[in-house]
């Protein structure tokens, strides 16, 4: 199903250019929502790139994935400011109650977790969001509840 | 509304080459209109940017529509960016016709209706009023204090943010009629592009990316180096925990940036510019593509712009996310589609950069900068500042500080005003430890050396250097210790792996801070001795990766540690001899007690103790064996009857 889609994201690059890499990688998560292997066997000949280059600038930077469950994220500002606020406790919490959630299998799991360096919010840290609800002065003890209103509201 | 921007559409060459100056009244009107000097209705901003969602701008400008549309009254709603004011925030503001913009502060939907039902029978709820802005076209509020009068802008020149928080940044006649685009037109149009370097170079305009070289010269070197393709690359990587300058910015006034851009392209000969911005920052993403579309619509970007034969485009790239990218040589390898790692320079990218062509690598503040210096000139620059760092500096402040938000400060200015005056002190009235300035790998200020001025090189000679421009606060509450591993930790996970210094010795460093703040784990008892060995390595260890990193990130790595060692030496004694953590922020260093008179035996925490520290059996009081404790708190956290306590 998702082949289709894949060409037309590279019909738009000149082929055998290896500088657009990562604009091609993007598109794809953002179609697909992760980067599937099929997908990166065809930008392999496509650029005619090693899978192993693609898998190489794909996991060194932040933003590429590649679980095929992921719906929802979790971001958690981890700035000097929030820190400063114990937002070490706060992820602690919350990576607790993500894998309460999402099992122990990798492939099931339905959050993910991103710490981010500064969501400009720096006097009212703690702040975490799920997907667009954010929460500002967040202390350990709002996560379950948090979660639990989000999981009810989305139906999971 | 759509028949002004037609008709600044159609005469957009004489609004600009007339350096705003227009002689036909009817499009002066107009442009006063724009400008919010006459309004027939009252006109309502509401800053909608990163900080003020987070705060609840959103829910706050769905209230004032409601507010609107209910009661029936004519006003127009305007989304700004932000002020800078994040403490405040959300911040709305009304202009009534011929009145002053009044400012209000932490505007929830909740207070939305009695504010504008005060407002509109001309009265002001006074706990909720911010400012007023001083427009002497209009007629003042009494009593409200105006913006100037407030601590946090009183020590401030706001240059490069003064638009943000009132101009809707994604209309470009609205720039236009605050003069923007002039100096874009005025330089393509009356200057050689050697021209503008040297005005620019005059200016001492110093790049505010953190390592202060003149941009002017580097724009020369560019403009000097034969090539087919040339390019300039704006760096809008902002991922410092703790700065968000630059958002603000994009954020609030996308079109002074592409100004600038444009400006750049134009003196160092390039025809594609680059903006380099974070994934994440979808707003400032959105509105920066809107600004670019807008430019092109007016034919101020593009083929032969004006008849000058100028061509520009400027493309925005989204970064995928690596702090190693803010580096420039990084930054290029990124845009080339390959693993974000620095190169050796020189060559400089000013000379060899992107696809081996000449490159010039501009802070979104420096840029930010270019339409003024040329509009006002660089003398107009050159007023402000000190002998040797010119202009002003936009600085993040956060942290524990009351005034938390983005505020720009002419240079000269010391920090001690930054804090104590713009950002009136510590929160909640604690004592001040220390300033950190400039991120994970900037430097601890002790309160002794506050009076210290910003300046490139006056902070240099002191050891300290400017960085990004994140200030944070930390009060008697914060442990140095624990805040310099954060960093380490931070650095060595983000350290790319290119060069052993940085790979290993952010990683060797950040393991003996973690030695220090926590007790010995496995008893085996070479731990003590592998914390005191490597305590003593730490110094050498900075120096090492001071002095052989191969780019910015590892050479800066070392830096919040050795100045923390330098002004909080007795911190570091207190965690490695005391084994102590006064402020109790280290929580592996804590010891606990089994208060016997509270403790009824249920026998939990001699179940819950992963190391077997407590002994006792069911009905009597516990006891816990302080030697084979190691401070986890399992304990003390699943303990209903507050038996047990930290000693």
């Amino acid at each position: 199903m998702n082949d289709k889609n894949i060409d037309s994201i590279l019909k738009k690059y000149p082929v055998g250019k290896s500088e657009n890499l990562i604009f091609i990688l993007q598109e794809v998560q953002d179609l697909i929502g992760y980067i599937s292997i099929e997908s990166v066997e065809k930008i392999s000949k496509y650029l005619s790139l090693p899978t192993v280059k693609i898998y190489g600038v794909a996991t060194f930077y932040d933003e590429f994935r590649f679980n095929t469950n992921v719906k929802y994220t979790v971001k958690v500002c981890e700035g000097t400011s929030c820190h400063l606020n114990k937002s070490s406790e706060l992820i602690e919490e919350i990576k607790y109650q993500l894998s309460l959630i999402n099992g122990s299998k990798e492939e099931e799991q339905i959050f993910c977790l991103q710490i981010v360096p500064c969501m400009c919010a720096c006097d009212k840290g703690p702040v975490f969001t799920i997907e667009n609800e954010y929460y500002t002065f967040a202390s350990p003890e709002i996560v379950k509840p948090a979660l639990d209103k989000f999981i009810e509201k989305n139906g999971i | 509304m759509s028949s002004i921007e037609n008709d600044i559409k159609i005469n957009i060459k004489n609004i600009l080459k007339n350096s705003g100056e227009c002689s036909n009244k009817e499009i002066a009107d107009k442009l006063s209109y724009l400008k919010r000097e006459s309004i027939p209705n009252a006109v309502i901003t509401i800053g909608i940017g990163s900080s003020s969602i987070i705060a609840g701008a959103v829910d706050t400008l769905n209230a004032i529509k409601n507010y609107i549309s209910t009661k029936n009254i004519k006003a127009d709603v305007i989304e700004t960016g932000n002020l800078g004011f994040c403490s405040e925030e959300p911040v709305i503001g009304v202009q009534l016709p011929g009145k002053n913009l009044v400012l209000f502060k932490r505007v929830d939907a909740k207070s939305v209706e009695f504010i504008f039902d005060a407002i509109f029978s001309n009265d002001i709820i006074s706990n909720k009023v911010l400012c007023q802005v001083h427009n002497s076209l209009h007629h003042p509020w009494e009593d409200i204090p105006y913006m100037e009068d407030l601590p946090f802008f009183a020590l401030q020149r706001r240059n490069l943010l003064r638009n943000c928080g009132f101009i809707n940044p994604e209309s470009i006649y609205e720039y236009i009629a605050r003069g923007g685009y002039k100096s874009f037109v005025k330089s393509i149009i009356n200057y050689p592009c050697t021209k503008v370097c040297e005005i620019i170079e005059e200016s001492e305009l110093r790049g505010r990316g953190g390592s202060g070289f003149l941009t002017g010269l580097k724009w020369k070197i560019a403009l000097t180096s034969e090539a087919n393709n040339k390019f300039v690359i704006c760096n809008a990587d902002e991922s410092d925990p703790g700065a968000f300058t630059n958002i603000i910015l994009l954020e609030g006034d996308p079109h002074r940036l592409i100004e600038g851009i444009a400006i750049a392209s134009y003196a160092t000969g390039a025809d594609k510019a680059y903006i380099y911005i974070r994934s994440r920052h979808n707003l400032a993403y959105q509105r920066l593509n809107k600004a670019i579309q807008d430019a092109k619509e007016l034919g101020l970007l593009g083929y032969d712009i004006f008849n000058s034969g100028v061509n520009i485009n400027i493309i925005i790239k989204q970064s995928p996310g690596a702090y190693v990218c803010g580096e420039e040589t990084a930054l290029i390898a990124s845009l080339e589609g390959k693993r974000g790692m620095p190169v050796t320079r020189p060559p400089y990218p000013a000379v060899k950069g992107f696809n081996g062509m000449p490159t010039v690598i501009n802070n979104v503040e420096t840029l930010a900068n270019i339409p003024d210096i040329i509009d006002k000139g660089p003398a107009w620059f050159k007023n402000s500042g000190t002998f040797s760092s010119k202009g002003t500096k936009l600085f993040s402040l956060g942290g524990k500080v009351k005034n938390c938000g983005v505020v720009e400060v002419p240079m000269g200015i010391s920090l001690k005003d930054i804090v104590f005056k713009i950002g009136e002190g510590v929160k909640d009235d604690n004592k001040f430890k220390a300033l950190l300035i400039g991120g994970p790998s900037g430097y601890f200020v002790p309160e002794h050396k506050l009076n210290i001025e910003i300046d490139y090189e006056k902070l240099r000679d002191e050891g300290f250097s400017i960085g990004t421009g994140g200030l944070v606060v930390i009060d008697e509450s914060g442990c140095i210790v624990e805040i310099t591993k954060f960093f380490m930790e931070f650095t060595a996970r983000e350290s790319c792996g290119k060069c052993i210094p940085c790979r290993e010795g952010t990683k060797i460093m950040s393991d003996i801070l973690h030695s220090v703040t926590r007790k010995p784990v496995n008893g085996s008892g070479h731990e003590t001795l592998e914390r005191f060995k490597g305590v003593m390595q730490l110094e050498g260890l900075a120096d090492v990766i001071k002095n052989t990193a191969l780019c910015g990130l590892g050479k800066n790595a070392a830096n919040p540690l050795v100045s923390s060692m330098k002004w909080f030496k007795e911190e570091y004694e207190e965690h490695i001899f005391d084994r102590k953590c006064y402020v109790n922020v280290c929580k592996q260093l804590r010891c606990f007690k089994i208060d016997a008179e509270n403790c009824n035996g249920c026998n939990i925490c001699f179940q819950k103790c992963p190391e077997k520290a407590i002994i006792g059996t069911v009905l009597q009081p516990h006891f816990i064996i302080s030697n084979k404790c190691t401070g986890c708190g399992i304990c003390y956290d699943n303990c209903k009857f507050s038996a047990i306590v930290v000693v």
